[in-house]
C-alpha cells in the first residue's frame, strides 16, 4: 500500500487576529502517515484545530491563511509548501462544514463540473466525470436541479461529488455532517463508505459523530493540545474512555457503558459497538439465568407532578401557520405548556419545530388560531415585550453576535430592558462567571472560537432572566465537554423552576433531560407524552425518523434475556444491570448453597 | 487595507466582492426602515455602499455599489433604472472608497461620503433629466435621493466603527497573506 | 423565498432557447432605438414587440402585470410632472394659475412615461426568458473576464441566502428584546445597528470560507486554460435572429438619418 499522506513535525500558528497580540500555535508537532484507502476519523474538542489540520492537507494552510508554518506535509509525493492550492486540488479534495459556503453554481451538474473547468479539462471528459461523480454520491437524477432547492444532506453530497470530479486520491472532509439531520448524516456516511470500498479513496474526516465513526472508520486520530494524542483503530482508541473524557472528548455510548459497567461490577466490559455489547451482555445474562429473575414492574411513566392550581404558561389553540409563499407549516396545533416543564420538541427536518417555537415569542404570528403567553395574546403583544419572559437561543451564535466586547454582548439584553445599571452589571458578572468567560470579557466575541461563541450567545439570553428558555438545536457541532457544560447550565436554569423547550435531533439529550416529548410531523403533533412512553412507541419513532439512543436499544434487545427494557440513560442502564446481576448472583448463590448442602448431606450419608 | 485592481482577481477577492454585492442588494431590497407618520420608507443601499467604500476601497466600492444597486433595481421591478443605478451608485462607491479608504477618524469619512453623495445625486439628476424621465421628474427625485444619502451617513459611518471594533480582522480581508517558517 | 430573486420563468420556447448573447443584442438594440428615435410610434412598436414576445415565451400574465404595477405610479408621476412643468411650445390647453399645460408637454410626458415602460419590458423580457447562469455565460462569452462573471454569478447565488440571513439575524436580535419600531426616525435607524453589524460579520465570515472553497476547487490554477463544460452554441436560429435584429437596426438608423 502506498502512503498517501506524510506529515512531519507540523507546526502552525495563525496570524494574530488583532494587532499587538501574540500568535498562538494551533498545531504543535504533528507526525502522521496515512496509507492508501484508509478511512481516518479526526476527533478533537471545538477549537482543537481540526479545521486547520484539514486545510493543511490541501495547502490552504499556509498559502491562503498566512501565519507561521513549520515542518512538512506531503500528499501523494507533493510537498504542500511547493505547490499552490489549485495545483494540489488534483490530489486532495476538501469538503467544508457549511454546505452553503462551498456551492458556487446554480445547477447541480455545473457545480460538479466547476472544478474540472478550472483545471482545463476537455468538455467530453468533464461529462464523463460528472456522470461518474454524481453516480458515486447517488444523485444521478439530480443533474439539472437547482442547487438552492436541495436539502442539507443533498448539498453535502453534491459538494463531495464536486470534489470527486477532480479525481483526487485523497478526500478530506471537515465535519461534513455537523449541520445535517439524522437522515442526511446517514446518507453522507453511506456515500463515504462506498467510495472507500469501491474506489479506494483515502478519506480523512474531522467529525463529532462518535457512533458512526466506530462503525465506519478504520482509524481514529485524536487531536489534543495541538498534537496527536491517540491514534489507532476505533476499538482501541475508544477503550481509553477515562483519558478521552478527561480531554473533553466523548466516546460512543456503548464504550461509555462498558466503562461504567466495568467500574460498577468490577468485571471488565470492553465494547464499542452495540452488537458487541449485546453479545457480551447476553452471554452474561444467560450464564446467570437472568431471564428467570422476576420482572421489575416497568416504572410508571410519572410525568411532571402537575398541581391543578397551575396555570399554563403558554397556551396554543387551533394554531395553524401558512408562510407567505403558501407553505403550510403548522396545522391545528393545541398545546398547554406549564411552568417548570422540560419539553423536547422533536421531528424530522421541515416538520415545523422552529415555526412552532417562533410562535412562543411572537416572531411569527398565527395565521389561524391563537397563542397566549402568560395570558398575553402574541398577535397583539410586541416581540420586544415577549422577549422579557421568553428567551430564545438560536442555533447559530453568529446571528446575534455584534458587540465590541463579550461583556457588552451579554449586557445588551438587560440594557434594553431598562434594568437599573447596578442590577444589569450584576447579571453580566454572574453570566460571565457561570460560563467561565471572565478572561474573555474584554475581547470581541466574534473572534472567539465556535464553542465559546455559543456560550456567549446563551449567556446573553440567560442574562435577561427569562421565565422560559427555547433552545433550537443547541448542541450540534459541540464536543462532549462543551455539550455537558452547556446542558448543565440549562439544567440549572430548569432547576430554578423555569421552563425549557429544547428542539433537537439528539435522542440522548431527550432521554437524559426532557420530561415531556412532543413529536411533530408535517406540522401536526403526532405524539405528546413522556420520553419513556415515546421510546416504547416504535410506530411514532419510525414515522418521525427518530432513532433511539443506543442504551435504550440495547436494553430492549436484552429484554428477552432478563433486562428491563425501559431504560433511557447510561446511568440507569448501569444501575439496573448491576442490581439484576447481583440479584441473580444472590439467587444462584442460594441455589448453589442449597445444592452443596444436599450434596453434603448425601456425602455424610455415604 | 483595501484592494487594488489586478488583472487577475484572487479567489478571495472574488468571494469578497461577490458577497458585498449581494449584501448591497439585500440592504436595498429588504432592509427598509419606515419613516414614521408617512407612507414612505428608506432603504439602506447607501449604508451598504458607504460602508463598503470606506472599508474596502474604490474598486470593491464600485462593484458593490454599482452592481449591487443595479441588481436591486432589476429584481425590485425598476429595470429601466438599472443602467443608471449602475453608474450613479458605482461612482458613489468609487468616490467614497477613493477618498475614504483606511481613514480612522470621522471627519475624513464624512468628507468622503459627502463627495460620494453629491456624485450619486448629480448622477441620477443628470441621467434621469437627460435620458430617462425628463427634468421635472428628475428634480422631484432629488430630495428622496438626498435623504437616502443622509441615511447612508447616519447609519453607515457609525457602522464602520462598530464593525471595526467587533471584528478587527476586517481590514485584512481580501488581502493576500504571506507565511513564514 | 428563493424564487423572488430569480425572475427566470422556465419554459421551453424558441425565445428561451435563443443564445443569451442574441438576447443581449436585442436589449441593446431596442434600448438604442428608443433613445435614438424618441417618437411615440417607435416606443409603442417596441412595447408591442415585447408584449408579443412575452406572449410567445408563455410568460404568465401575472408576472407582466406585476411589472406594470410597480412601474405604473412612476409613469403617472413622470407624465404628470412633465405635462405640468415641461412647458414647451405650442397651443396651451389648460392654464390654471402658474400651471400651463401645452400639447407639446403632454406629448412629451406621454413619450417619457411610455418609454420607461418600453425599457422595463425590454429588460424583463430578457430576464424572464434567460436563466441566471446563461446570462453570466453570455457575458463571459462576450469577453467579460471570467473572474468578473464568477463574481456576478456568486452574488446572484448568495442573494436568497443573505435574504434569509437577514431575517434570521433580525429575528435573533428581536428575540433578545431589540425593538425595531422606535418612535423617532433616528431611533429606528439606530435600532438597526445590532442587526446590521451581526449580518455584516456573518457575511464576511461567509466570504472568507467561500474564498477557501474557491481555491480548493482550483479557481486560479496556474498554467491552465479554463475549459467550459457547456459552451454556448450559436445555432442557425440564433444566426437568423441576429441577422433579423441587425437588419431592423440598420433600417431604423437609416430611416432616422433620412
Ligand atoms: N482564521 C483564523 N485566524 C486566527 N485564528 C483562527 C482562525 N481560524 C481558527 N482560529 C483559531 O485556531 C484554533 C483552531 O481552530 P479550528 O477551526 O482549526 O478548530 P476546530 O477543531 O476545527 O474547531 P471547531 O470544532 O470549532 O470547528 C481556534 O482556537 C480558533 O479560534
Ligand atoms: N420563511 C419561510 N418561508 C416559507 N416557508 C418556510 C419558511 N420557513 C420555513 N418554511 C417551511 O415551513 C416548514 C417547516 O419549517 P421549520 O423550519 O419550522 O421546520 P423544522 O422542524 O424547524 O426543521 P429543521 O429540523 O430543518 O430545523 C418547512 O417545510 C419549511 O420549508
Ligand atoms: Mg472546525
Ligand atoms: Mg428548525
Amino acid at each position: 500500500m502506498p502512503t498517501d499522506i506524510i506529515i512531519r513535525d507540523l507546526y502552525y500558528a495563525y496570524p494574530p487576529l488583532r494587532e499587538g497580540v501574540e500568535a498562538v500555535p494551533v498545531l504543535r508537532g504533528i507526525r502522521l502517515q496515512v496509507a492508501r484507502g484508509e478511512f481516518v476519523a479526526l476527533l478533537g474538542r471545538v477549537g482543537a484545530g481540526k479545521t486547520t489540520f484539514c486545510m493543511a492537507l490541501n495547502g490552504l494552510v499556509p498559502h491562503v491563511t498566512g501565519g507561521i508554518f513549520r515542518g512538512e506535509v506531503t500528499v501523494l509525493g507533493q510537498n504542500t509548501k511547493q505547490h499552490t492550492v489549485p495545483d494540489l486540488a488534483r490530489a486532495v479534495g476538501l469538503v467544508f462544514q457549511d454546505p452553503e459556503s462551498q456551492i458556487v453554481q446554480m445547477h447541480v451538474e455545473d457545480e460538479v463540473a466547476f472544478g474540472c473547468e478550472n483545471l482545463g479539462i476537455a468538455p467530453a471528459e468533464i461529462e464523463e466525470r460528472v456522470t461518474w461523480a454524481l453516480a458515486a454520491v447517488g444523485l444521478s437524477d439530480y443533474r439539472r436541479r437547482s442547487t438552492q432547492l436541495l436539502s442539507g444532506g443533498e448539498k453535502q453530497r453534491v459538494a463531495i461529488a464536486a470534489m470527486l470530479a477532480m479525481r483526487p486520491q485523497v478526500l478530506v472532509l471537515d465535519e461534513p455532517t455537523a449541520s445535517l439531520d439524522p437522515a442526511g448524516k446517514a446518507a453522507v456516511f453511506q456515500v463515504l463508505a462506498e467510495l472507500r470500498e469501491r474506489h479506494e479513496i483515502t478519506i480523512v474526516m474531522a467529525t463529532q459523530e462518535l457512533e458512526r465513526i466506530a462503525r465506519f472508520a478504520d482509524r481514529v486520530i485524536v487531536l489534543h493540545q495541538g498534537q496527536i494524542g491517540l491514534d489507532g483503530p476505533p476499538r482501541e482508541v475508544f477503550e481509553q474512555v477515562a483519558r478521552l473524557q478527561e480531554w473533553g472528548i466523548g466516546v460512543p455510548q456503548m464504550a461509555e457503558l462498558g466503562h461504567l459497567l466495568t467500574r460498577r461490577t468490577g468485571r471488565p466490559h470492553r465494547f464499542v459497538e452495540l452488537v458487541d455489547a449485546y453479545r457480551e451482555l447476553r452471554h452474561q445474562a444467560r450464564k446467570l439465568h437472568m431471564e428467570k429473575l422476576a420482572r421489575r414492574p416497568t416504572p410508571s411513566a410519572a410525568g411532571r407532578p402537575r398541581s391543578l392550581a397551575d396555570e399554563p404558561q403558554i397556551v396554543v389553540r387551533d394554531l395553524s401557520h401558512v408562510y407567505p409563499d403558501g407553505t403550510v407549516a403548522l396545522r391545528n396545533i393545541n398545546l398547554d405548556i406549564y411552568p417548570g416543564e422540560f419539553i423536547a420538541l422533536l421531528g424530522p427536518n421541515g416538520s415545523g419545530k422552529t415555526t412552532l417555537a417562533k410562535h412562543f415569542n411572537g416572531l411569527l404570528k398565527p395565521t389561524q388560531g391563537k397563542v397566549l403567553v402568560e395570558q398575553h395574546d402574541t398577535r397583539t403583544t410586541r416581540v420586544a415585550l415577549l422577549a422579557r419572559s421568553i428567551g430564545y437561543a438560536f442555533q447559530n451564535p453568529d446571528h446575534q453576535i455584534f458587540a465590541p466586547t463579550v461583556a457588552e454582548e451579554i449586557a445588551f439584553g438587560p440594557r434594553i430592558q431598562d434594568l437599573p445599571a447596578p442590577l444589569a452589571a450584576q447579571r453580566v458578572a454572574e453570566a460571565l462567571d457561570r460560563f467561565r468567560l471572565i478572561p474573555y470579557a474584554d475581547l470581541p466575541p466574534a473572534l472567539l472560537g465556535y464553542g465559546q461563541r455559543r456560550q456567549v450567545a446563551l449567556a446573553a439570553v440567560l442574562a435577561t432572566q427569562p421565565m422560559t428558555l427555547i433552545l433550537d438545536e443547541p448542541t450540534g457541532g459541540l464536543d462532549w465537554r462543551s455539550q455537558q457544560e452547556f446542558m448543565e447550565v440549562v439544567a440549572d436554569f430548569h432547576a430554578l423552576g423555569r421552563t425549557v423547550i429544547l428542539i433537537t435531533h439528539d435522542m440522548r439529550l431527550v432521554a437524559e433531560y426532557a420530561r415531556r416529548a412532543i413529536v411533530l410531523l408535517d406540522g401536526t403533533i403526532i405524539f405528546d407524552g413522556t420520553p419513556a412512553d415515546l421510546f416504547g412507541r416504535p410506530d411514532v419513532l419510525e414515522r418521525a425518523g427518530l432513532a433511539l439512543p443506543a442504551v435504550t436499544r440495547l436494553a430492549q434487545r436484552l429484554a428477552k434475556h432478563g433486562m428491563t427494557p425501559h431504560v433511557l440513560t447510561l446511568a440507569e442502564f448501569a444501575a439496573v444491570w448491576q442490581a439484576r446481576v447481583q440479584a441473580c448472583r444472590r439467587k444462584s448463590g442460594k441455589a448453589e448453597r442449597a445444592v452443596s448442602e444436599v450434596r453434603g448431606a448425601d456425602g455424610s450419608q455415604l | 487595507g483595501g484592494i487594488y485592481m489586478n488583472r487577475r482577481l484572487s479567489p478571495g477577492t472574488v468571494a469578497l466582492a461577490a458577497l458585498l454585492i449581494a449584501l448591497t442588494t439585500i440592504f436595498t431590497l429588504l432592509v427598509r426602515v419606515p419613516i414614521p407618520a408617512t407612507q414612505g420608507y428608506v432603504n439602506l443601499s447607501d449604508v451598504a455602499i458607504t460602508f463598503t467604500g470606506l472599508i474596502f476601497g474604490p474598486w470593491v466600492g464600485l462593484a458593490a455599489g454599482g452592481i449591487g444597486a443595479a441588481l436591486a433595481d432589476l429584481l425590485g421591478g425598476y429595470a429601466q433604472f438599472a443602467p443608471l443605478s449602475l453608474v450613479a451608485h458605482g461612482l458613489e462607491g468609487l468616490v467614497i472608497g477613493w477618498l475614504g479608504r483606511g481613514r480612522k477618524a470621522p471627519a475624513p469619512m464624512i468628507l468622503a461620503w459627502l463627495a460620494g453623495a453629491v456624485v450619486m445625486i448629480a448622477g441620477y439628476l443628470l441621467g434621469e433629466g437627460l435620458l430617462l424621465t425628463g427634468w421635472p421628474a428628475a428634480i422631484a427625485e432629488v430630495p428622496s435621493n438626498a435623504l437616502q444619502a443622509i441615511v447612508g451617513a447616519l447609519v453607515g459611518i457609525p457602522l464602520v466603527f462598530a464593525v471595526r471594533q467587533a471584528y478587527p480582522p476586517i481590514d485584512r480581508l481580501g488581502q493576500r497573506r504571506t507565511w513564514t517558517e | 423565498m428563493a424564487a423572488s430573486f430569480d425572475l427566470y420563468q422556465p419554459r421551453n420556447t424558441a425565445i428561451h432557447r435563443l443564445d443569451p448573447r442574441v438576447k443581449l443584442a436585442f436589449v441593446v438594440e431596442a434600448t438604442c432605438l428608443t433613445f435614438l428615435w424618441p417618437r411615440l410610434e417607435v416606443v409603442l412598436a417596441v412595447i408591442g414587440v415585447c408584449v408579443l414576445a412575452l406572449g410567445w415565451a408563455r410568460i404568465p400574465a401575472a408576472r407582466v402585470v406585476g411589472v406594470l404595477r410597480v412601474i405604473a405610479p412612476l409613469m403617472v408621476i413622470v407624465f404628470g410632472l412633465t405635462a405640468l412643468f415641461g412647458a414647451g411650445t405650442g397651443p396651451i390647453l389648460i392654464a390654471a394659475g402658474p400651471f400651463i399645460v401645452t400639447a407639446a408637454a403632454l406629448a412629451r410626458g406621454a413619450l417619457l412615461a411610455l418609454r420607461l415602460l418600453a425599457l422595463a419590458l425590454i429588460v424583463f423580457l430578457w430576464l424572464f426568458t434567460t436563466d441566471q447562469a446563461s446570462i453570466v455565460r453570455g457575458f463571459v462569452a462576450l469577453g467579460v473576464p471570467y473572474e468578473w462573471g464568477l463574481t456576478l454569478a456568486l452574488a446572484l447565488r448568495y442573494l436568497p441566502l443573505f435574504a434569509s440571513l437577514f431575517e434570521q439575524v433580525r429575528d435573533a436580535q428581536q428575540a433578545r428584546g431589540l425593538d425595531l419600531e422606535q418612535k423617532s426616525f433616528r431611533g429606528r435607524l439606530q435600532a438597526y445597528q445590532p442587526v446590521l453589524v451581526a449580518m455584516i460579520i456573518s457575511a464576511l465570515r461567509h466570504s472568507e470560507h467561500l474564498g477557501w472553497a474557491l481555491e480548493a476547487r482550483a479557481v486560479g490554477a496556474t498554467g491552465v486554460r479554463r475549459s467550459t463544460f457547456r459552451p454556448l452554441r450559436f445555432r442557425r436560429a440564433d444566426g437568423l435572429a441576429l441577422a433579423g435584429l441587425s437588419l431592423v437596426f440598420v433600417i431604423g438608423v437609416v430611416l432616422r438619418v433620412l
